[in-house]
């Protein structure tokens, strides 16, 4: 759904998918709490985890740092 | 903030993440108060404008009343800037697309009212047709998008 939407406005990026809503949930963490470590908003977390969003890439790495993994262990492209 | 902080300093972090999110949530308030307050004033000095400014009289005081709806004006303008510097990339995107559409729709209501002029067809209120045009396009792609949420 979330990426109809993305396409919805013409991009046609390779979208990626995450794990971040399984790793958030690991650690007990809610959405609101990750968007405070990582400066962004609750519904930017939301719309990353749902697909709706990539993050830049200093996002991405603010991300890894906070889960402790790599990016490419937490977003791998859709066509894969 | 690691993930393998010790259980006092991990009660802390969520004592500050709690303080941050409040925090936040405070700022935005602010920033919707203020924003209200521009909007209120904005219309008090067109009413004002309307009422005591005269425009269609003769006196030279007109144009100075003319510009009197730009004084809160440019409270909107530095406090939508201020807050738009507290955008995160994700809002600044969907922000983002509602201005280009606002922004569209207004230029071309322009050229189009600008042609039928040139055809001899003089729409009275032109820039409040350009006004409400780029205005109602950009809010309602900011309700389509859900970028109204983000503010």
């Amino acid at each position: 759904m979330g990426r109809d939407q993305h396409r919805h406005w013409g991009s046609t990026a390779i979208l990626m998918e995450n794990i971040i809503r399984r790793e958030r949930e690991k650690r007990g963490w809610t959405q609101a709490a990750l968007a405070v470590r990582l400066g962004v908003s609750r519904q930017t977390v939301n719309a990353i985890e749902t697909g709706k969003y990539d993050p830049s890439l200093p996002l991405a790495f603010r991300i890894a740092r906070q889960f402790d993994h790599p990016i490419e262990g937490l977003f791998t492209p859709d066509d894969q | 903030m690691s993930l393998g902080s010790p259980h006092s300093e991990a009660m802390t972090n969520e004592t500050d993440i709690a303080e941050e999110a409040r925090s936040k949530s405070a700022q935005r308030r602010r920033s919707w108060i203020r924003l209200v307050i521009g909007v209120v004033a904005y219309a008090a000095a067109m009413i004002a404008v309307r009422v005591w400014g005269h425009l269609g009289g003769t006196a030279p005081g007109r144009f100075l009343w003319a510009f009197l709806p730009l004084i809160p004006a440019a409270w909107l303008v530095i406090n939508i800037t201020l807050r738009a510097r507290q955008l995160d990339e994700y809002q600044i995107k969907l922000v983002y697309r509602a201005l280009v559409v606002g922004f569209t729709v207004a230029i071309f209501t322009a050229a189009t009212l600008g042609m039928l002029g040139i055809s001899g067809l003089y729409l009275p209120y032109a820039g409040w047709i350009v006004v409400f045009a780029g205005g109602v396009s950009w809010g309602v792609t900011n309700i389509v998008t859900g970028a109204v949420r983000q503010f």
